[in-house]
């Protein structure tokens, strides 16, 4: 994804550069609030079944699709689950599936761009080269495409989701490490580093990529929202979870209609999601913002 | 500045003109009746469709021999004006409708059934459901020799791999006690090169016996034997073919008479359910100078050619196909509607949306199974019983599960009314047998299934099934779960509803037996994968019947038959449906086999019958079609009261909504030649002569 | 004047000879033999004698790697379980293997890729669908790329407007309400599935009040909703770069002048921010096209539009490895074409980046 596109390719170093970006991130208040909502959505959907003492397991059928009334402040779904702790399971998985393949994404496109731009010359032509090109398949082909050879195993499990989300968001990661790896690598500390022998391995790792953690964490943040955005497309076409944000709001769309308006069970999780969605989006701009060092000239 | 603005400005003008230039066409006016058909077709060639999607277009601008009464959905006079039913029902002759014709004017003709017919059969066409007229004279021959031939014959063929595994084997000192060769081997040997399926129905003694060998060892003088039985088999299907290939179509099997009013077919045996083909559309024939014109794609709308009361007029991919009356029919007096749209809408929710909006008059069960709850109430809801069962497939091949009592345990242990009535609630029926309900006629066999105790005295069958499983030699352990016993995967493909049945049924036999199960949901073609492989424990399966007879359901369970995928075969039961599908084999084995019957007694009464109709030729198919059904009776009850390789749960409802303005539609029932009424068992609803508020408006009715 | 030629004859002519290739495949389908050979080697050469190098060292990229695609796709599709003429009616076994023939699908998917490009290169012809007989792919992508490129060209246009008004409005004054409430409203492109946002459409506008057509295809009444649907997530990131871009120019030596001479905030805004704040949006439109053609797998199933995104996904789901193979293909070719046109009009609309080229 292209969003971060924007982000410079110029080092961040010093701490005092961490510090004003702190300060200029604290005076965005759309970023802090937003922060603040998403550590209590994360908070509710992790700890909350368990001090809420909520059971979204137990199967009542006589009580399918009720409203939200103060028993169930969701409604419950067909089944007559809890629909309150349906959607803080739901939202539990989507961010386990979110950080999961951010993680992936992560990793892949911070040792290819590192690569890539630590050693510059013809590697570095042929690895963009690839990565430009990437840019240019659609990237729900390869999902699906990816999703397709884990058919095989059961839908419960994960796995296979975040592999195939991950392995498809890694490209402008990439293309952010190696800019930076770029101008950084012939820097007098990297200079004094390989002087004193130390592995080509040993300098990316111990004293490139610590450099390079501002835009990474900018990123990585907004490639968050994307997986979980992407997640529920899976859903939508059935080759996504079992229980998650999308897979709740995937099925809601169906019971909305005009012969039958069950709200509760699409609006809550959208409400959730998309508080989550627009918390990690202004979050992510936030920190761009206070990262980007273009800024300083304000 | 502004320059640049207007440059940026002026490629998305172009762009949107462009946009616009795609909508050039007029819209059209809304069709007399539009019905949204799920799917895009995968093909509008007769021989090649498959679906119900296919079924529904084909049925309109294709006229077989028959076609379906909308009120009786039995077969009515189509292309062909009357039939003679000869030769204690083998044989029949058509008569030709006279004035039928193609839409190209040509004349209807028998030859033109032959033509669709021979290449319905030829293996290049590559017919899924070319087995239909495995019945005629010569059509499994024509069909599928020639490949069993040359799988059976070619260099690296199953012949010559044989004998160089027995070279082989000849030549290793490694042998078993008396023999040349472990019996398992021989069964690795036959499955791995997929040797049944080529010999399939043997008719050499001593490959029969062979093929049933599973212990102990073959002697050279068996290996030989095997070679001989190969060879055989190759031999008389090389044989049959050529006679097939020299006969069908011109004085045996299907042959038209030289001047094309008379259509003869040759039955192998006397199949009651043969007519009900001539309606199907796998049988309809199709303009042979069209089909060699363009072989692949010939039904595309600029080439078509077909003679239904309906024609096609557009067909845009995805979207639509338009169909228009054809005025040149014989029976286009009494067909209403000018137009009709059949829209390929996937998603569920669209449907039903553009059904509320008025925008589609039928939509056949693609809503969101979700709202049948509120869907049932409404005054256009139909739902009727559909010929579709609703089963699990047991892997008899793994350990646990091939013990027979085993699987009674499993199939008697849950509650078949909690699933359709809690669970689904969408209108199934729980069955205790496989072939749902419906076929007139047909009694189903007493099942070990007790429906009556279903759900308020479960724990009397779940006791009976704890029982079984002590005898199998599998007691309960200390932590109250059967010891020795492998955690059962339920697989299912993905669905809701799938899924819920799954998660009942594996909570039900922990809690009442201890077994330890867990359902498992893959995507569509892992899942087939999973069976075919046998790569599963229990899985979750349906079963359309193509046509209205138990056979439809029960062949499929014949040793090794392609759909079988539970790795069990019975021998007695394989002679069974043999002998249903050509009732003589019985008459003449009756003294053996009457014996191995459940109810020999009713099977008497039968043949006491055939043999009191003398020369009364109905009298005789009568009593003929009873015992034909009895087999079937008996054949069912070896399925449902022992072996269970399948647990039957329910028999579909199959529903959809139809607008009030509609009329000719029968939705709830049809009416029976005896007046009676039954269930449209296979959602069947012909728009021949269907009329709307639209239509009968434009014709100031 | 054959100056661009000598810099590098053998770049040039690898180009030309790819661009040679692609005419061909292409014109192959529709000209008779003679007039594809013709056509495709005058423009290759034509290309290589004189096109933007830009082109040329993106085609010579390009067509290997497309292949490398190819190979790739087909080892994943191998790979999955299943395959085109699986059914739950179990075929005997001789009618799959005629059918296996048939088709031409081979067991390894190497020898597949080999069948396939022969067929690419040979003859222009991207296969035939399996699982709807008797067309071939391009039978069934043709009438749907008008489609798909129609819904999509509206929907660019409807993102470019929403995003660039929203993210102008916010990045002239950062981090204050206007900015917050733009952005937020800018943001539910991409902070709610898009099937949820169009579901909630056709309840509105189809449903409810019944002024547009639930689904279907066929009037500009049609376009609205699903043109509408695919458009916000693509507006969210138009108008988060056009945020940035405005920021970044606000800050901008010459937009301080402007104001400091008492400019009318619109006009400094409209006049100077707006052009090069426009910049990253157009740099965005290359990739975003990839972008849009996710959306538009779901949109098509939701709206029913009989465009091309729909192949995909049922062609993958089927296992028809030629609709998957002819759609990437398809979706490829637009996507490297779009980044082409846009780093031309990038360098057009640069002078900066027109300088240096």
């Amino acid at each position: 994804m292209s969003a971060a596109d924007t982000v410079e390719t110029k080092a961040v170093k010093g701490t005092s550069l961490w510090q004003d970006a702190m300060r200029r991130l604290r005076k965005n208040q759309a970023a802090i609030i937003s922060l603040i909502v998403l550590v209590i959505i994360v908070l509710l959907c992790f700890l909350g079944p368990t001090v809420l003492g909520l059971d979204g397991e137990t199967q009542n059928t006589a009580n399918p699709n009720a409203r939200p009334t103060g028993e169930h402040i969701m409604g419950t779904d067909k089944l007559g689950r809890d629909y309150f702790a349906r959607v803080l399971q739901g939202g539990q998985m989507s961010f386990l599936i979110a950080l999961c393949a951010t993680a992936v994404s992560l990793f892949i496109g911070v040792f290819y761009g590192a690569i890539a731009g630590y050693y510059g010359g013809l590697t570095d032509n042929i690895m963009m080269r690839i990565v430009d090109f990437l840019y240019g398949v659609p990237y729900m082909f390869l999902v699906i495409l990816i999703m397709l050879l884990f058919t095989d195993k059961d839908r419960n499990n994960p796995i296979p989701v975040f592999a195939a989300l991950g392995a498809v968001q890694w490209l402008t990661m990439a293309r952010i490490v190696r800019g930076q790896v770029l101008s950084l690598r012939n820097q007098e500390f990297i200079e004094a580093a390989r002087a004193m022998g130390a592995s080509d391995a040993r300098i990316i790792t111990r004293h490139v990529l610590p450099n390079c953690i501002g835009p990474i964490v900018v990123y990585a943040t907004l490639t968050i929202p994307a997986v979980i955005l992407l997640e529920s497309f899976l859903s939508f076409l059935g080759l996504g979870l079992e229980l998650s944000w999308g897979l709740l709001v995937a099925e809601a769309i169906e019971v909305v209609n005009p012969i039958r308006m069950d709200w509760w069970l699409l609006v809550f999780p959208s409400i959730l999601l998309g508080l989550t969605l627009l918390s990690l989006n202004f979050v992510g701009d936030g920190l761009r913002d206070a990262l980007d060092p273009k800024r300083k000239r304000a | 500045m502004v320059k640049n603005l207007l440059a940026v400005g002026s490629v998305f003008v172009v762009a949107l003109l462009l946009v616009g230039l795609t909508f050039s066409s007029t819209v059209e006016e809304r069709a007399d009746y539009v019905l949204i058909n799920n799917t895009e077709p995968k093909t509008l060639d007769p021989g090649l469709a498959t679906g119900q999607p296919e079924g529904r277009i084909l049925e309109a601008i294709f006229e077989g021999l028959t076609y379906r009464d909308p009120e009786t959905l039995e077969p009515t006079r189509g292309a062909a004006i009357k039939w003679d039913v000869l030769d204690e029902g083998r044989k029949y002759v058509f008569h030709m409708r006279e004035g039928a014709k193609w839409t190209n004017g040509d004349p209807v003709t028998a030859h033109d059934f032959v033509y669709a017919w021979k290449r319905f059969l030829a293996p290049e066409t590559a017919a899924e459901y070319a087995y239909l007229l495995h019945i005629v004279r010569h059509g499994e021959a024509f069909n599928t020799f020639k490949g069993q031939v040359e799988a059976l014959r070619k260099d690296d063929g199953i012949i010559a791999k044989w004998k160089a595994r027995v070279d082989a084997a000849k030549a290793s000192g490694d042998r078993p006690e008396k023999g040349l060769m472990e019996a398992k081997a021989w069964q690795a040997f036959l499955d791995e090169n997929k040797v049944r399926d080529n010999v399939i129905r043997a008719k050499d003694e001593g490959l029969r016996g062979l093929l049933a060998r599973v212990d102990g060892a073959l002697t050279e003088a068996d290996c030989a034997t095997a070679l001989a039985g190969l060879e055989a088999e190759a031999a008389r299907r090389d044989q049959e073919h050529k006679d097939a290939v020299e006969h069908l179509g011109v004085d045996e099997g299907i042959w038209a008479s030289e001047d094309g009013t008379k259509l003869h077919i040759e039955l192998k045996a006397f199949t009651p359910y043969f007519l009900h083909l001539t309606c199907f559309y796998p049988l309809f024939p199709v303009h042979p100078p069209t089909v060699e014109a363009n072989p692949e794609n010939w039904f595309m709308p600029d080439t078509i050619v077909t003679n239904g009361p309906f024609k096609m007029d557009r067909w845009v991919v995805n979207q639509k196909i338009r169909l228009r009356r054809n005025a040149d029919h014989w029976d286009a007096d009494k067909v209403e509607l000018e137009t009709v749209d059949v829209l390929a809408i996937e998603n569920r929710t669209t449907s039903l949306n553009l059904y509320l909006t008025g925008e589609a008059d039928w939509l056949p069960s693609a809503y969101p199974p979700e709202l049948i709850d509120v869907l049932k109430d409404r005054d256009d809801f139909y739902g009727n019983q559909g010929f579709i069962v609703y089963y699990y497939r047991i892997n008899t091949t793994v350990k646990g599960l091939s013990d027979k009592r085993v699987r009674q345990a499993l199939a008697i242990s849950f509650s078949r009314d909690v699933i359709c009535n809690e669970i689904l609630r969408k209108g199934d029926r729980p069955t205790s047998v496989f072939v749902p309900p419906g076929v007139p006629g047909y009694e189903p066999p007493d099942s070990l299934i007790d429906l009556d105790n279903d759900k308020n005295n479960l724990e009397a069958n779940v006791a009976i099934a704890n029982k079984l499983l002590d005898e199998a030699g599998f007691p309960k352990g200390a932590n109250g779960l059967r010891t020795g016993f492998d955690k059962i995967d339920i697989l299912h493909n993905t669905d809701e509803g799938h899924k819920k049945v799954a998660e009942y049924i594996a909570q039900q036999w922990e809690k009442n037996l201890g077994i330890e199960a867990v359902a498992i949901n893959k995507e569509w073609q892992a899942y087939i994968e999973s069976q075919r492989k046998l790569d599963y424990r229990v899985s979750r399966a349906g079963w359309i019947g193509d046509y209205l007879d138990p056979n439809t359901f029960l062949d499929m369970w014949l040793t090794k038959g392609g759909n079988n995928q539970t790795g069990w075969g019975n021998p007695f039961y394989d002679q069974l449906i043999e002998m249903a599908g050509d009732v003589r084999i019985f008459l003449r084995d009756k003294e053996t086999v009457l014996p191995k019957l459940r109810e020999p007694d009713r099977m008497k009464g039968f043949l006491e019958a055939y043999d009191a109709a003398g020369g009364d030729s109905g009298r005789k198919l009568d009593a003929i079609s009873k015992i034909r059904f009895h087999l079937f009776r008996e054949a069912e009850a070896i399925l449902v009261q022992e072996e269970f390789p399948v647990i039957p749960i329910y028999s579909y409802q199959v529903s959809g909504l139809i607008r009030g303005d509609v009329q000719g539609f029968y939705f709830d029932k049809v009416k029976r030649l005896d007046g009676s009424y039954g269930p449209n068992l296979k959602d069947i609803h012909p728009f021949r002569y269907v009329s709307t508020a639209r239509s009968r408006a434009r014709k100031g009715k | 004047m054959f100056d661009r030629f000598k810099e590098a004859p053998l770049a040039r002519t690898v180009g030309g000879l790819f661009i040679a290739l692609i005419v061909w495949v292409i014109a192959r389908g529709q000209l008779s033999l003679e007039g594809a050979l013709v056509l495709s080697l005058g423009i290759g050469a034509l290309a290589a004698l004189f096109v933007a190098d830009i082109l040329i060292s993106r085609v010579i990229w390009t067509v290997p790697m497309v292949a490398v695609l190819i190979q790739f796709s087909i080892i994943l599709m191998f790979l999955a379980p299943g395959d085109p003429f699986a059914s739950e009616k179990n075929a005997p076994e001789a009618v799959v293997q005629q059918q296996k023939e048939q088709y031409g699908i081979d067991p390894s998917p190497f020898t597949f890729f080999g069948r396939y490009m022969k067929n690419l290169i040979v003859d222009g012809y991207l296969g035939p669908s399996i699982s709807w007989r008797g067309r071939s792919v391009t039978d069934l992508l043709m009438p749907a790329l008008p489609v798909s490129m129609s819904l999509g060209l509206l929907a660019l246009t409807i993102a470019s407007g929403i995003g660039l008004l929203l993210g102008l409005r916010a990045g002239v004054k950062p981090n204050s309400f206007t900015d917050y409430s733009s952005m937020g409203l800018a943001l539910i492109g991409i902070s709610l599935p898009n099937f949820v946002i169009g579901a909630f459409l056709m309840l509105m506008l189809a449903i409810w009040t019944g002024w547009l057509p639930v689904a279907g295809w066929g009037s500009y009444r049609h376009l609205i909703m699903p043109a509408i649907t695919l458009a916000l997530p693509f507006a969210a990131y138009i108008a988060r770069l056009a945020r940035s871009g405005a920021v970044e120019v606000m800050h901008e030596d010459y937009i301080r002048t402007a104001r400091a001479k008492g400019l009318p905030e619109r006009e400094v805004v409209g006049k100077h921010a707006f052009k090069l704040s426009i910049l990253p949006v157009v740099s965005f439109l290359g990739p975003g096209t990839a972008n849009l053609m996710t959306g538009s797998f779901v949109v098509e199933i939701l709206f029913g539009v009989p465009g091309m995104g729909q192949y995909f996904v049922k062609g993958a789901i089927n296992r028809d490895y030629y609709v998957v193979l002819g759609t990437l293909l398809i979706y490829v070719f637009i996507v490297v074409t779009m980044n082409l046109l846009v780093d031309l009009a990038y360098s057009w609309l640069d002078p900066r980046v027109r300088k240096t080229t």
